[in-house]
């Protein structure tokens, strides 16, 4: 018998700090998510990490499953961590077409009768009163069954979760809708998530954008993520370079940033490059640093490639450098979210985040923040910064 | 289809890491991302794609500055051993570590038959007519 | 200072003159030329500041992996290889040699060469 659920706060986090502080704090109580794609991508880690989020939390997780045998979802969800599972309630769906008895407490027990499923789920809805239900996935049901009578279904589960304050996640791959029923279901959602997934030099990047339904909504850009053995969902940027100008404190900002980082420098300079990898709140992040002198500009031919976003380091204290700092970003190329470290800012004359703004005519959504990257002071704040801008949450 | 390219570089990664006197293997993309290894513990595969992406693609660059034609390979000699990188494609890098004892010939034949292997196994795919 | 230029230029001219090397060039580590006797259109600034890139690398490489001590590192190309070494802690030795070049000949030149700049250096720094 599963621990009564504790009292649920206001909000459905996703577990990733970032994510959660735009949606301020989380998805709404009730609330209706559509998990979505167009080709097979990882949209069921989404819903399985949204159940497990819900489980840490202290709440209760229905999940209702169509494809996976109980014991097979349970093993899979371990991936997540080894905490303890037991205030995830699963609705089993296989064990009656494999003809075997099922050790789940609500099971469907004829997979062809859209009433047995619809009778078995409101049950265990309403029995259990989770704070997040799972429904994987709605295209199972859309296959079989006249797509009238599922979307009659979807409404209703949608009433039920309302009726019990809860968070209720659809995962739907298309494959025979029409554009007018695609409309229609995301009308009925307050969150669509679309998932994508691409191959590029043997390289998959598996993306994902949150828009929510109503009015002047939240809406991302693509935010890419990864998925961490017994973490779960993290947002993971392939590339943040760290430029800037000769001795501004690049390789400095890497160092602070990562745990184990290596930088290539000879005789007080960088000569190749720097690197690290970071893990804060929920993001991932490859940092790159280059160098600063100008004979070394041919790295840039090499790393500046698929940058999430840029760390601008300037020194505080050398504004005649600023010229030099804004070529260097040219070197990255255009349109890549960035932000300005003012580094050295504890030194006598450096110059404040408002001049340097104004010096290099940065566009006023250009953070400027004071660092002292050998204090490792102001250098995360800039990096969850930028990692905002890059997911559009800014 | 996405598992099954990282699939079938592995089985080219293990095949090579079969001969004799090789430490280990990384397949890198050209701008130092990791797409693939077989390496011992002790190493960190990301900072083996980092440099050798660094080694490799300055390499090439130097050689069209000093007029010495098309790029074939890096080689890092050690005390011990070598460290050998070379492009598997237009998109990767195959890098290759092996103790001095090794066979060069044998080595030889293997680090081309890779590269040949990764090369048609991340070409991009023909879209169906 | 002067002196330990000349020192340096004769090492290097005397290098170039050694069958199978095209040219060469001593250049500081962060990649700032010291001496050379490249041909016209190729640019030394070039060559010294991606020899130290590669260079860097390398020995980083060899830490990484704990293969013990970077000996030296060798780009192989259709046409000729570039083969650098340190010489000494503020120095490399670099030299393009033909591609059917007699390596183990010119490694020992490259050797007794770099050792000589090392010396040099370090006598200057002394003088």
């Amino acid at each position: 018998m599963a621990a009564p659920a504790r009292p649920v706060g206001a909000r459905a986090k996703t577990g990733i700090p970032v994510l959660d502080e735009r949606l301020q704090g989380g998805f709404p109580r009730p609330s209706t998510l559509l998990l979505f794609s167009d080709k097979p991508t990882e949209k069921r880690i989404f819903g399985e990490n949204f159940a497990v989020q819900g489980i840490r939390a202290g709440e209760r997780s229905l999940y209702v499953d169509f494809f996976r045998a109980p014991q097979l979802a349970r093993g899979e969800l371990k991936r997540f961590g080894s905490g303890d599972l037991s205030n995830l309630v699963l609705v089993d769906a296989t064990s009656s077409q494999l003809l075997l008895p099922s050790r789940e407490r609500y099971h469907i027990d004829d997979i062809g009768s859209l009433e047995n499923i619809r009778e078995t789920v409101i049950a265990a809805a309403r029995a259990e009163k989770p704070s997040r239900i799972i429904i994987d996935s709605m295209e199972f049901l859309v296959d079989r069954f006249p797509k009238e009578d599922v979307l009659r279904l979807w409404r209703e589960l949608i009433e039920v979760a309302r009726a019990i304050g809860a968070v209720i996640c659809f995962l739907f791959i298309n494959w025979t809708l029409e554009e007018r029923d695609l409309q229609e279901i995301r009308g009925m959602s307050d969150f669509v998530v679309e998932f994508q997934s691409s191959l590029r030099g043997g390289i998959v990047r598996n993306s994902m954008r949150i828009s929510q339904m109503a009015e002047a909504g939240i809406k991302t850009n693509w935010i890419p993520y990864t998925f961490k053995d017994l973490i779960g969902l993290t947002v993971y940027f392939p590339r943040i370079l760290v430029t800037g100008p000769f001795a501004a404190g690049k390789s400095t900002v890497v160092k602070s940033l990562s745990e184990k980082s290596i930088s290539i420098d000879r005789m007080g300079t960088t000569v190749a490059f720097d690197y690290g990898n970071v893990n804060i709140t929920g993001i991932e992040a490859e940092i790159f640093g280059t160098p600063g002198q100008e004979r070394f500009e041919f790295i840039f031919k090499i790393f500046a490639r698929e940058v999430s976003g840029v760390l601008l380091v300037i020194d505080a204290t050398h504004p005649d450098e600023l010229p030099r700092a804004r070529q260097m970003l040219d070197l990255v190329g255009p349109r890549i979210p960035y932000v300005v470290l003012a580094n050295k800012s504890d030194l006598p004359g450096a110059l404040s985040s408002g001049d340097i703004s104004h010096r290099m005519d940065l566009p006023p959504d250009v953070p400027v923040i004071p660092t002292v990257a050998t204090e490792n002071r102001g250098v995360r704040e800039a990096l969850l910064l930028l990692a905002e801008m890059i997911i559009g949450v800014r | 289809m996405l598992a099954d390219v990282g699939a079938r570089l592995q089985s080219v990664l293990a095949e090579l890491r079969r001969l004799p006197g090789i430490l280990g293997v990384t397949i890198a993309r050209r701008d130092g991302i990791l797409i693939a290894h077989s390496l011992p513990k002790t190493m960190d595969p990301k900072k083996i794609a980092a440099m050798a992406a660094a080694i490799v693609g300055t390499s090439e660059m130097a050689a069209v500055e000093m007029g010495l034609g098309s790029f074939n390979q890096s080689i890092v000699d050690t005390h011990i051993g070598m460290m050998m990188a070379t492009g598997a494609g237009e998109e990767a890098i195959l890098v290759t570590m092996l103790r001095n004892e090794a066979n060069m010939g044998l080595i030889h034949i293997g680090v081309d038959r890779a590269v040949e292997s990764i090369t048609a196994i991340l070409r991009p795919e023909e879209v169906p007519a | 200072m002067t002196d330990v230029w000349t020192r340096i230029e004769e090492t290097i001219d005397e290098l170039s003159h050694v069958t199978d090397i095209k040219s060469c060039a001593v250049v500081r580590r962060d990649g700032l030329v010291v001496t050379h006797t490249l041909p016209d259109g190729v640019d030394p600034k070039i060559v010294a500041a991606m020899t130290a890139a590669i260079v860097g690398t390398a020995e980083m490489a060899t830490i990484q992996l704990a293969q013990g001590r970077f000996v030296r590192a060798i780009v192989e190309s259709d046409h000729g290889k570039l083969l650098s070494l340190g010489a000494g802690e503020e120095a490399l030795l670099v030299a393009l040699v033909y591609d059917d070049a007699n390596l183990g000949l010119v490694l020992i030149a490259l050797e007794r060469a770099a050792k000589q700049v090392e010396r040099i250096l370090q006598d200057g720094g002394n003088g």
